[in-house]
């Protein structure tokens, strides 16, 4: 059975996703792990929900995001970029010991990758609802919404996931 | 070595970060905070821990051109771009605060941490609802004042434009409830410039949330979106506060004829 198909964008809905481009791509980038999967993750969904439409009566966004968490779990997990992501931790964790320049990093650098590397440790299901809630802004109803969950899974997922982060704002 | 909470002081304080926390539990919760030390400073960590993540993130949120232009070919966005005007077009009002909070709603609880931080300032909630209303130092927003409101109030969306008491002209675009229960409408405002914006209907007023410069309007009627390069600052307004798609015509004017009663809770799942 074919995927189901719904009319052309309009014009709405394409504004809507314009301003939403950032925030899909701040999501990719939780999923996927390195720039280059991220916008290759972000522009397969752009040309899913241009090929496929959106529903008329449906959020935008929220609608875009499911696209891209279904795209990266149904299509893009089985390809080789999963195991990269896998590896992104230990690789970035290797390069920074072996790295000269390790040592002139500044704090705030140090920071934005001990963040980075963290993330990329987590469960897919937590690092997904705690994106989209803590940096994405939006609701628990929301995000149970983009993920299909129930809202008490995301209440869980994302305080797991504090809990395992936290150690990095000793 | 900071002591770990325990898991339901750390879903608790995580509700509480999020906004997700029911008042009477959120009330419960601050009297403790009030009290344990420990409970703040994890709080505390909470908030950075959520300010690092979104910077980390946020540093590599690059969208490539490509991706861009394909999206907006669609709807000719660089024809309009062409046309509009060369200096910046979107106004910082109280929209644009709505804008950012809406972005960022888990830091509305940061004037409690740091109220925590003092220990003679009584502790203040501030609720990020993403829609301030106006104070009287920002009286001239475009579209904020009595008359627009008056408009707004008793007309219907549509192609036509109405010729407002003071000489400019207002046409409505479309209706849609926001997540917080008000009734918000998107409207297009001529004048000495031409606007689009969108206003929330507060008590008996009409508040203006978001606007950007529309100098291509269009003066046979058609109606062009606002500058993409801009932000676009009601598309993402409604992008983030819509609760529902916009009302049908006859939805409409119903609510118009009724006096804008509050709408029925809605199911946004769908």
């Amino acid at each position: 059975m074919s995927p189901p198909s719904y009319p052309q964008l309009s014009d709405r809905q394409r504004r809507e996703l314009m301003a939403e481009l950032q925030g899909l791509k701040r999501f990719c980038l939780s999923l996927a792990g390195s720039d280059a999967d991220a916008d290759d993750l972000l522009q397969s969904t752009v040309e899913r929900l241009l090929g496929r439409g959106i529903p008329r009566d449906a959020h935008t966004a929220r609608w875009a995001y499911r696209v891209c968490k279904n795209l990266w779990i149904d299509e893009l997990r089985a390809r080789e970029v999963r195991v990269r992501h896998a590896n992104t931790a230990a690789q970035t964790s290797e390069a920074i010991e072996l790295s000269p320049s390790a040592e002139i990093q500044s704090e705030g650098e140090r920071s934005l990758r001990a963040v980075t590397e963290a993330l990329a440790k987590l469960p897919e299901e937590q690092r997904m609802a705690l994106t989209l809630v803590a940096v994405e802004g939006r609701s628990y109803a929301e995000t149970a919404e983009i993920l299909q969950v129930p809202i008490g899974t995301i209440m869980s997922r994302i305080a797991r996931a504090r809990k395992r982060l936290l150690p990095i704002v000793e | 070595m900071t002591s770990q909470p325990d898991n339901q002081d750390l879903e608790l304080l995580s509700r509480y970060l999020d906004g997700e926390l029911p008042a009477a539990q959120a009330r419960g919760l601050e009297t403790r905070l009030h009290a344990e030390r420990n409970l703040q400073r994890t709080l505390i960590r909470l908030q950075e821990l959520n300010q690092r993540l979104r910077d980390a993130l946020s540093e590599r949120a690059q969208v490539p051109e490509t991706i861009s232009r394909r999206l907006r070919s669609g709807v000719d966005l660089d024809k309009y771009r062409a046309r509009a005007s060369k200096t910046s077009n979107v106004l910082p009002f109280p929209g644009s605060r709505a804008l950012q909070t809406a972005r960022s709603n888990t830091r509305w609880p940061f004037a409690v941490v740091a109220s925590l931080l003092l220990a003679a300032v009584a502790l203040t909630l501030v609720v990020n609802t993403g829609s301030l209303p106006t104070s009287s130092s920002e009286p001239s927003l475009p579209g904020n004042d009595r008359i627009v409101s008056s408009a707004l109030e008793r007309e219907s969306s549509g192609i036509d434009w109405i010729a407002l008491s003071d000489g400019r002209e207002l046409r409505s675009v479309l209706t849609f409830p926001h997540v917080d229960g008000r009734w918000c409408r998107e409207y297009l405002l001529r004048g000495d410039k031409d606007w689009r914006a969108v206003a929330c209907r507060d008590g008996e007023r009409w508040v203006t949330q978001a606007a950007g410069l529309e100098s291509y309007l269009d003066h046979v009627g058609a109606y062009a979106p606002a500058r993409a390069g801009d932000a676009e600052p009601v598309a993402v307004f409604i992008s983030h506060h819509a609760a529902d798609i916009a009302l049908g015509p006859a939805e409409e004017k119903r609510l118009i004829q009724s006096g804008w009663p509050r709408p029925a809770h809605r199911n946004t799942l769908n």
